[in-house]
């Protein structure tokens, strides 16, 4: 083989290793995307039925029934009903805040090169800045003794809670609406795509949480590869094996 | 981003892979890795002395390259982070 086709391999390694690492990244930011859509469905759906509750209790619709059965006790069952379910729309808001700086900057640094498809070399750019961006969110979240890991599980018991709890009462609530049969319909439906927003982002959470640990893994590694390049002089050829050439 | 709170393989992974593409002046690299002057010609001069970027005199403009050994340094640090995706 002639020494340009090395050469040409070798740029070529290079634009297979890009493509196959910008195709990966893309796909773990499709998963936080998506994980973000669900997140603020939820939220939506949250932040609906709140309204509703609180609008029930209000008018007096709700509490009638349950201050009937348990008196001063319900009462208070219902004030704590309604400020738990509050805080828990705020930390699903605190959550969409979250994933979506997070998602910005990714989307900001993954974009494949346009109009360049002449040149042979990188055509993917963002990669590194991609990493940049994941490795900023956890330097920023380890300083706290809290590592990324810690709060995505933090976040995905509290989404867990939450949804469960918006689920349990929307089955409470379900009970009065017996009379007209396009309200019972509809609730019916509200209820069902509550169902699937909150196992959608239970699946993702899952998923994004399973990526971090690897991301933990890597970084260590990452940080060797630096060690590594300090390491080596200009004359040394660690990395490059010249008798390929 | 605040540019003090980058370790040392973000700052020279990405210059390498700016200057993959395209040759860039230090105040295109300087806007683009958002860095301090002084950061940015320490990374340069890191990075040439190493041999991973080369420079390169265009009329009064200093241009900077990823070398081809550069290519290489940049590979394999693509392809750790593949590995890792790679496994299930």
């Amino acid at each position: 083989m002639r020494l340009w086709e090395k050469i040409e391999n070798k740029q070529n390694g290079l634009i297979q290793s890009q493509k196959s690492l910008f195709i990966k990244l893309k796909k773990i930011n499709e998963l936080f995307k998506i994980h973000f859509s669900s997140l603020f469905l939820l939220f939506l759906f949250g932040l609906g039925f709140t309204i509703l509750w609180t609008y029930l209790l209000v008018t007096g619709q709700r509490t009638k029934g349950i201050a009937q059965r348990y008196g001063l006790f319900g009462t208070i069952v219902t004030i704590n009903l309604t400020v738990i379910l509050s805080l828990l729309i705020v930390q699903i808001g605190i959550q969409i805040i979250f994933y979506g700086i997070f998602i910005n900057r990714g989307n900001c640094s993954l974009k494949q090169v346009k109009g360049d498809k002449g040149r042979q070399r990188a055509l993917y750019d963002g990669i590194v800045p991609y990493i940049t961006n994941f490795y900023a969110f956890f330097n920023r979240f380890s300083k706290q003794k809290t590592t990324l890991v810690k709060l995505v599980s933090t976040f995905l018991f509290l989404n867990f809670i939450s949804g469960f709890y918006v689920i349990f009462l929307f089955t409470r609530f379900l009970d009065p609406m017996n009379g007209n049969l396009l309200i019972k319909i509809f609730m019916i439906i509200l209820f069902l795509l509550a169902l699937i927003f909150w196992l959608m982002n239970l699946m993702t959470s899952f998923k994004i949480r399973k990526e971090i640990m690897k991301w933990e893994k890597l970084f260590p590694k990452l940080e060797e590869w630096a060690q590594e390049l300090e390491q080596f002089s200009s004359k040394s050829s660690i990395l490059i094996d010249e008798e390929e050439l | 981003m605040n540019s003090s709170r980058r370790n040392k393989f973000e700052i020279w992974s990405e210059v390498l892979e700016f200057c993959l593409r395209a040759k860039r002046t230090q105040t295109w690299l300087l806007r683009e890795t958002r860095l301090k002057t002084s950061a940015i010609r320490e990374t340069l001069q890191f990075l040439l002395s190493r041999d991973l970027i080369e420079q390169l005199n265009e009329g009064d403009i200093t241009k900077y390259r990823t070398t081809e050994r550069g290519e290489e340094v940049l590979k394999k640090f693509y392809t750790l982070i593949n590995d890792y995706f790679n496994y299930k």
